[in-house]
C-alpha cells in the first residue's frame, strides 16, 4: 500500500475539534478531580506553582463560599498633603483620616521598613476595637496560611494577634486586600491581661551583632535584670545545661510555639522570638506571630541559630517527648482542624480572590493544607528540624564583659544541704519535708529562699524581724499557725527601713494557710528574676486562705498580693497602707468580714471572679476596683468617706447589692480602662446616704438597675442561692396528709 | 578536484596587525607578565561570564540606590579627591524611597575608586530598612572570591572579638546592576547602643591614616605615639576616655616599666580578655592588615570603663611574612605578648577556635553556605572589578573563573594554615628527666603546666631555673605554668614602634626543684591544649 504523496491541508474544523478536545480534557481533569489531588506532590519535577498556574485557567469547578463582607479601611490624604496613600513614596509617620464601620478619626501611619505594608497607630483615647497599633500587609491567597496558623496557635493555647483581611481604599480608589494583624507591643500584652509583664525580643540570627542581646521593653532596671537572667540561661545552655532555661520559660507554651514554628515554614533566623516575661512568676511565655515570609521545607534547616530561649529545650528528654506527644495529639485533631480550615476558606477566599480565580484560590489553599496536614504534621521526628548548631552573636564573648549576670543556679542535689544549713543558722526544726519556725525571735539578715519540696510552718509566737530589703521566699506550701491572741509577727528590723517581701512562689499546686498573722513594714522585691510586688506576695498557690490577721503599714507597695488559684479571706484587717491593700489577680473566691482603712486603694481585682461580702472601706482613695475582665460581687459592704467607693473598668462586670454608701465623694465610677473597653455594672438594692455624687459613667460603660440578685449569679460566685420560697397554691381539695 | 589556493584577505590583516601591535606596545609598557594578566582577565571576563544563564533569584539582600546622575558625575570627576562630598540619594525598598546621603569612599585602596565598581558610604535616617545602622560602607570586595573579608570578620566575631556588622549585598544603582559588594558598619559612638548594651553613645576612637585635607596623601602617623593620633567618634563625653587614652599611650611609650608594673597598669585601661580574643583572631584569620598606622578602633565599654578593640578589615589569609606565632602588629601587641599569662590566654583562645572552626568543620560549613548564598549574585554580577596584578593601579574587570579559582584556593590555603597552626599549638616536643629534680628540655612552642596532688595547706615554693614560683590550688591539686621565654630574630629592633616584628619562642632547658623532691603523681600538660605530655 502506498500513501498518497499529495499534501492534505488541515481544515479549520479539524483545528477546532483538536483544540476543544485537548482543552476540554484538561478542564475536565482539573475540574473533576478532587482538590486534594491537585494539591499533592507531583512527580517528574512538576512544581506546585506550575500546577497552580494551570489550575488558575483550567479548574472551573464551582466553589462554595460564604457571604463575608470585609471591612473597608478608608484612608484620606495626609495632613498638609493631598497625596493618596498608595501614591505616597516617602517613609515616616503621616497623619491621615481613617474611617471604617463605626469608627472615624485621624490616625498616624507609616510604611513598614522590613517589608511592604503599613503600621497604623490609633489614638490612645480612641482605640480601634481596643487595639492601639495594627499592621496592614498586602495579602494574597497564600496569606490564608497565616489565618490557619492563627487558629492553630489559639488551639494550642498561645497568645497570638488576631488576623483578618480588609480592603484598603484611598482617594476613591479601592486597593488590594491587606492582612490586618495587631502589632505585638506592650499595649497588646495589656489587652490580654498581662499587666505585669515585659516584652522580650530575641534574634535567632547569629550573624547579626545588633540582635545578640535580648531587647527588653521595660524600664532600665528591668532591662538590665532580664538581660542578665537570659545571659545566665544562655551560658548554661552553652555548657550543655538547660535547667536554668527550663526554669525561665513556660514549657507548655514553648512546646506549642515550637510546633507552630515547624508548621508555618518560617525562616527562624529571619523572624526571631517575641516573649512576654511575667514578673510575678518569673516565667517567659512565647507569643506566636505568623511569619512574614515562608521558605520551602528543608531549605534553611541546617543554618545555625543563635543561642535562644526555646530551641535548646528540645535537648531535654522529657521536653522532647512532650513535644512529640503534643504533635501526635494534634494529628488526632486533624479532621476537626480540616473542617475549621474549610470554613475559613469559605469565609475568606471570596475576599482574597475574585470570582473568576476562586477555583484557583481553592487549589492554592488545598496545597497549603496538604503541606500542613500531610507533610509537616505527619513527618516523623519533626523536632529534628531544630537540631542545629547554636552559637553566640559576633563579639559576644568580649561584649559580655561587665554585663551583670546572676550566679549559676545550684544543682538540685545541693538543696538538701542548703536546707540543713538554713535550719542550723536559724535554729529551725526540720521534720521530714517540713521546716518549722517555732516560737521565738528570728532575725533574717539575708535573703532566705526555702526550696521547693519543703513546707514551711510558722508556729504561734514566732517573731520574724527582717533586715532592710531582705526577703523570705517559700517555694513549697506556706502555713502560718497563729491566733489573734498569740500571733505570728513579721516586722522590719528597723521601723524606718522596710524589708522586701514574704512570698510564696508556687507552681500551681502549693497551699497557703495563714491564720493569726500580724505583718507590717515590707515593700516588695525582685528575687531570682521574679517580682513580688506585695509585702506579702502569694503567687501560684492552688488555694490561699487568710484568716484572723492584721496587715498594716506596707511601705510604698501593695500590702497583700495574691496571684492565681482559689482565694478565701476572712476577718482580715488592712490598715495604714499607702498603696493597694489587697490585690487579687487571676483568681476566684471570696473576701469576707474584712476591713480596709487608709489613704490608698482597698481592693483591686484583676482578671478574677471574687465575691466581697460584708467588708468595710473607710477613708480610701478607691474602695474597690474591678479591672481586666473581672467579675465581682460586692454585697453587704459599708463604704464610708472614700473618694471613690467603687471603680469598674476594662470589660469588668460588677454586681452591687445590699451595701451602704455613706458620705463618699463618688459612689460608682464606670469607665473605659487602658485596654480601651468599658465596664458593666448591675446595681441592686443599696443604701446611699450623704454621698456627693452617686455615679459617673462614661460612654463605653453601662449601668443596669435590677431588683434582686438572682440565684445563678450567686452560684457563679460559689455562694448558695437563697431558698426559693414557693407561694403555696391552694389545691382543689385537702390533701390526705394535711388531713 | 583541485582546491583553489586562497590567500589571507586584507581585512584579516587589518585586524591582526593592530592587535599584534597593541600587544607589543602594552607588553613593552607594562611588562609581559602584567600585560598577560590584564589581557587574560579581560578576555575571561568577556567570554566566560556571558555563559552564566539564569542564575536564579538573589540569595543576598538587594540594595537599590537611586541618585541623580549629575551628582555621580560630580563625585567621580576627580577621584579619589572628589568623592568625599555627601549628596542626597534614596534607598528604594518595597516602593518606598528612603532618603539617604551618599558619597564615595576610600583613598588608600585603588579598588575603592578605580574601575566600574566604586565603593561608597550611605548615611541613613534612624528608621530605615537597614536600621539600627546609620552609617554603612558599601565596599568593592578586595579579593576575587569577594568573601575574604566577610569571612575574616565572621571568624573573629565567632571567637568573641567585637566586629562591625558585615553583610554581602547585591547593589543596584539607578536601576543598573552594580554587582556584589560588602556592606560594612562604620563604627561610631552608637557601637554599644546598636548592640543593645548602652542607652547612649560611648567614647570611640578611630586609629587610621590622617584625614585628607588637600589633594595628596598625608604622612602616616604611628598611632600609639600620641593620643592625638586617635580620632574621637560620636557624641559621648570624652573627658574621662581622653585621660585614659593618654594614660594608655604613656604606658606603651614608657620603656622603663617592669613587666608586672606594665601589666597591672594596662589591666586598668584595656579589657585584657577582649584583647586576647582580638590577637587570637588575628592569628587565626592570619592577617597583618591592622598595623601601627591604620585599621584600629577602640571602644570604651560603658560597663567596665576599659578599652576594647574592634576587629576591623581583617583580610582572611593576608599573612605576615614567615608565619610567626607571635606577630607584633602594633606597639600595644609588643607589650601584651610579653606578659606570659596574657599570651597564654590568647593562645588558648586561638586553640579553642581551631577546635571549634577547623576540627569540627564549622568554618567550612559556613564557607559552603556563603558560597551557596552568594552564587546567583556572583553569576549575575557582570561588573566584577579588582586588582588583577600586584600593581595598585591595575584595577580591572575580572571573571567568574577568577572567583571560582579563588574560592578553591582559599579553601586549600585556610585548611593548610590551620593544620599547621593546630599542630604548632599542640606540639609537645618535650624531653623529661626525673631524679632529685625535674629536667625539662622543650623545643616546641607551647608553655607547660605542672600539676600534682596537694598534700600541704600552704603552697610549696618551687624553683624553676633561676625563678621562684608559687603554685595555685586547683581542684585539690597544685598547679603551675612554666611560661616560655621569648626573643626577637637576629637583626630585629626591640622597640614597640618598630614595624612588622615578631617574637620567637626560645627553647627551654630547665631544672625544676620541688621542696620534697619531684612529686610522684606529677602531671605535665601542654598549657594551651591541656593535653598531657607522655
Amino acid at each position: 500500500m502506498s500513501r498518497s504523496a499529495r499534501s492534505r491541508s488541515i481544515g479549520p474544523l479539524a483545528w477546532v475539534i483538536g483544540l476543544v478536545l485537548v482543552v476540554g480534557g484538561l478542564v475536565a481533569l482539573f475540574s473533576l478531580k478532587p482538590g486534594s489531588f491537585l494539591a499533592k506532590e507531583w512527580p517528574l519535577g512538576i512544581r506546585a506553582s506550575e500546577v497552580r498556574t494551570y489550575a488558575a485557567w483550567l479548574d472551573r469547578r464551582p466553589v462554595e463560599v460564604a457571604g463575608t463582607i470585609p471591612d473597608v479601611y478608608l484612608f484620606g490624604g495626609s495632613k498638609g498633603r493631598d497625596s493618596c496613600l498608595f501614591q505616597e513614596r516617602a517613609p515616616g509617620w503621616r497623619t491621615r483620616w481613617f474611617s471604617t464601620n463605626g469608627y472615624a478619626d485621624s490616625v498616624r501611619m507609616r510604611p513598614l521598613t522590613d517589608g511592604p505594608g503599613y503600621r497604623v497607630k490609633f489614638k490612645k483615647k480612641a482605640l480601634y476595637n481596643g487595639q492601639r497599633n495594627v499592621l496592614l500587609i498586602p495579602a494574597t491567597v497564600q496569606d490564608m496560611r497565616a489565618k490557619y496558623m492563627e487558629v492553630l496557635a489559639s488551639k494550642l493555647g498561645l497568645l497570638t494577634p488576631e488576623i483578618t483581611f480588609v480592603h484598603l481604599a484611598s482617594c476613591g480608589e479601592e486597593h488590594a486586600v491587606y492582612r490586618k494583624e495587631e502589632r505585638v507591643d506592650m499595649a497588646f500584652l495589656k489587652r490580654f491581661g498581662l499587666e505585669n509583664a515585659s516584652l522580650v525580643e530575641q534574634g535567632l540570627d547569629p550573624t547579626r551583632p545588633d540582635r545578640q542581646f535580648v531587647e527588653v521593653k521595660g524600664d532600665s532596671a528591668e532591662r538590665v535584670q532580664l538581660r542578665g537572667t537570659v545571659e545566665r540561661a544562655m551560658a548554661e545552655v552553652a555548657a550543655g545545661r538547660t535547667d536554668a532555661l527550663a526554669q525561665l520559660v513556660d514549657e507548655d507554651a514553648a512546646i506549642a510555639w515550637l510546633i507552630m514554628a515547624w508548621m508555618d515554614g518560617r525562616d527562624l533566623r529571619r523572624e526571631g522570638l517575641v516573649l512576654a516575661h511575667q514578673w510575678n512568676t518569673g516565667k517567659m511565655i512565647p507569643i506566636y506571630q505568623a511569619p512574614r515570609k515562608t521558605v520551602p521545607m528543608g531549605s534553611a534547616d541546617k543554618d545555625p541559630l543563635a543561642y535562644n530561649l526555646l530551641t535548646p529545650l528540645l535537648a531535654r528528654r522529657g521536653f522532647r517527648a512532650r513535644f512529640d506527644a503534643r504533635l501526635d495529639a494534634l494529628k488526632a485533631e486533624a479532621p476537626e482542624l480540616r473542617a475549621k480550615f474549610e470554613a475559613l476558606d469559605k469565609a475568606w477566599l471570596p475576599v482574597l480572590a475574585d470570582a473568576v480565580s476562586l477555583p484557583f484560590a481553592q487549589t492554592a489553599t488545598r496545597q497549603i493544607q496538604f503541606e500542613l496536614f500531610d507533610i509537616r504534621l505527619t513527618k516523623a521526628d519533626a523536632a529534628a528540624h531544630y537540631d542545629r548548631p547554636l552559637f553566640a552573636g559576633p563579639g559576644h564573648g568580649a561584649l559580655l564583659a561587665g554585663v551583670p549576670v546572676p550566679a549559676a543556679p545550684k544543682p538540685q542535689v545541693e538543696q538538701g544541704e542548703a536546707v540543713e544549713d538554713i535550719a542550723k543558722r536559724y535554729k529551725l526544726s526540720i521534720q521530714a519535708d517540713t521546716i518549722y519556725f517555732p516560737r521565738g525571735k528570728y532575725e533574717i539578715e539575708e535573703d532566705l529562699v526555702l526550696p521547693d519540696g519543703y513546707s514551711v510552718v510558722f508556729l504561734q509566737g514566732a517573731r520574724l524581724f527582717v533586715a532592710p530589703d531582705v526577703s523570705v521566699v517559700c517555694q513549697g506550701d506556706l502555713h502560718v499557725r497563729g491566733t489573734l491572741r498569740n500571733p505570728v509577727f513579721i516586722r522590719p528590723m528597723s521601723e524606718q527601713e522596710p524589708y522586701g517581701t514574704i512570698a510564696l512562689a508556687g507552681k500551681g499546686t502549693e497551699r497557703c494557710e495563714i491564720a493569726g498573722l500580724l505583718i507590717s513594714g515590707g515593700r516588695g522585691a525582685t528575687i531570682q528574676g521574679v517580682r513580688y510586688e506585695g509585702m506579702l506576695s502569694l503567687h501560684g498557690a492552688v488555694r490561699t486562705r487568710i484568716r484572723s490577721s492584721v496587715v498594716e503599714n506596707a511601705k510604698e507597695a501593695t500590702a497583700v498580693r495574691i496571684d492565681g488559684g482559689g482565694v478565701e479571706l476572712d476577718n482580715v484587717r488592712f490598715e495604714d497602707g499607702a498603696g493597694t491593700m489587697l490585690h487579687i489577680a487571676n483568681a476566684q473566691g471570696t473576701v469576707r468580714n474584712s476591713s480596709f482603712s487608709g489613704a490608698g486603694e482597698g481592693t483591686t481585682i484583676v482578671s478574677s471572679r471574687i465575691a466581697v461580702l460584708a467588708c468595710s472601706y473607710t477613708g480610701m482613695q478607691v474602695g474597690l476596683r474591678a479591672d481586666a475582665a473581672s467579675e465581682v460581687l460586692i454585697k453587704g459592704a459599708r463604704s464610708e468617706r472614700n473618694v471613690n467607693a467603687l471603680v469598674a473598668e476594662g470589660l469588668s462586670i460588677l454586681h452591687v447589692a445590699d451595701n451602704t454608701f455613706l458620705r463618699n465623694q463618688l459612689v460608682l465610677r464606670a469607665r473605659t480602662g487602658s485596654s480601651g473597653n468599658g465596664a458593666r455594672v448591675m446595681l441592686y438594692t443599696n443604701e446611699y446616704v450623704g454621698n456627693e455624687n452617686d455615679r459617673e459613667v462614661d460612654g463605653g460603660s453601662k449601668v443596669e438597675q435590677r431588683d434582686a440578685i438572682d440565684g445563678a449569679t450567686l452560684t457563679a460566685f460559689g455562694l448558695e442561692a437563697p431558698p426559693v420560697v414557693k407561694v403555696p397554691t391552694r389545691g382543689r381539695g385537702r390533701s390526705r396528709r394535711s388531713q | 578536484m583541485r582546491r583553489r589556493k586562497r590567500g589571507i584577505g586584507k581585512g584579516w590583516l587589518l585586524v591582526a596587525v593592530p592587535l599584534l601591535l597593541s600587544f607589543i606596545v602594552f607588553a613593552v609598557l607594562l611588562g609581559p607578565r602584567r600585560m598577560v594578566m590584564i589581557a587574560a582577565s579581560s578576555f575571561l571576563s568577556t567570554t566566560v561570564d556571558g555563559l552564566a544563564e539564569d542564575p536564579g533569584p538573589h540569595g543576598l539582600r538587594v540594595l537599590d540606590v537611586r541618585i541623580d546622575p549629575a551628582y555621580l558625575d560630580t563625585l567621580g570627576a576627580d577621584l579619589p579627591w572628589s568623592g568625599g562630598t555627601k549628596y542626597p540619594a534614596t534607598l528604594m525598598q518595597d516602593g518606598i524611597e528612603h532618603p539617604v546621603e551618599f558619597r564615595y569612599r576610600g583613598m588608600y585602596s585603588a579598588s575603592h575608586f578605580l574601575g566600574g565598581k566604586r565603593s561608597f558610604r550611605l548615611y541613613l535616617k534612624k528608621k530605615s530598612p537597614l536600621a539600627p545602622y546609620r552609617k554603612l560602607n558599601v565596599i568593592n570586595p578586595k579579593s576575587f572570591n569577594m568573601v575574604n573579608n566577610h569571612l575574616g570578620m565572621w571568624i573573629a566575631g565567632r571567637m568573641g572579638a567585637p566586629v562591625p556588622y558585615n553583610e554581602m549585598v547585591f547593589v543596584r544603582i539607578n536601576g543598573e546592576d552594580h554587582g556584589v559588594m560588602e556592606m560594612y558598619e562604620q563604627i561610631d559612638g552608637d557601637f554599644e547602643r546598636i548592640r543593645g548594651l548602652a542607652e547612649n553613645d560611648v567614647p570611640v576612637y578611630k586609629g587610621d591614616y590622617p584625614p585628607i585635607v588637600d589633594r595628596g596623601l598625608p604622612e602616616k602617623r604611628t598611632l600609639w605615639r600620641s593620643a592625638d593620633n586617635w580620632e574621637f567618634e560620636g557624641k559621648a563625653d570624652r573627658t574621662l576616655s581622653d585621660a585614659k587614652l593618654r594614660a594608655l599611650v604613656d604606658v606603651i611609650d614608657d620603656s622603663t616599666l617592669t613587666i608586672p608594673a606594665r601589666r597591672d597598669t594596662l589591666a586598668q585601661l584595656i579589657d585584657v580578655d577582649a584583647y586576647a580574643r582580638y590577637l587570637a583572631a588575628m592569628l587565626v584569620v592570619n592577617t597583618k592588615h591592622m598595623d601601627q598606622y591604620h585599621n584600629q578602633w577602640l571602644v570604651m565599654s560603658e560597663r567596665t570603663g576599659k578599652f576594647q578593640p574592634v576587629f576591623w578589615d581583617g583580610l582572611l589569609m593576608f599573612p605576615p611574612e614567615g608565619e610567626p606565632l607571635y606577630f607584633i602588629n602594633d606597639a600595644l601587641a609588643h607589650w601584651f605578648l610579653r606578659i606570659p599569662e596574657w599570651r597564654l590566654l590568647r593562645d588558648r583562645y586561638a586553640y579553642a577556635a581551631m577546635r571549634d572552626l577547623h576540627h569540627s568543620g564549622a568554618f567550612m560549613q559556613e564557607y559552603d553556605r556563603t558560597i551557596e548564598r552568594i552564587r546567583p549574585s556572583v553569576l549575575a554580577d557582570r561588573n566584577k572589578y579588582g586588582h588583577v596584578t600586584l600593581y595598585p593601579a591595575d584595577v580591572h574587570r575580572f571573571s567568574l573563573a577568577h572567583t571560582i579559582s579563588s574560592f578553591a584556593g582559599m579553601r586549600a590555603t585556610v585548611n593548610a594554615y590551620w593544620d599547621r597552626l593546630s599542630k604548632r599549638l599542640a606540639a609537645n616536643a618535650v624531653l623529661v628527666e626525673r631524679d632529685a629534680q625535674l629536667h625539662l628540655n622543650v623545643t616546641s612552642e607551647a608553655p607547660l603546666r605542672l600539676t600534682w596532688p596537694a598534700t600541704e595547706v600552704d603552697p610549696p615554693m618551687i624553683v624553676a631555673g633561676a625563678d621562684t614560683l608559687y603554685p595555685e590550688a586547683l581542684h585539690g591539686s597544685w598547679t603551675v605554668v612554666l611560661h616560655r621565654e621569648l626573643g626577637l630574630p637576629e637583626g630585629s629592633w626591640d622597640r614597640p614602634f618598630a614595624n612588622w616584628q615578631h617574637y620567637l619562642v626560645m627553647p627551654m632547658d630547665l631544672d625544676v626543684r620541688f621542696p620534697l623532691g619531684v612529686p610522684r603523681q606529677l602531671v605535665i600538660t601542654n598549657a594551651i591544649t591541656d593535653e598531657p605530655i607522655r
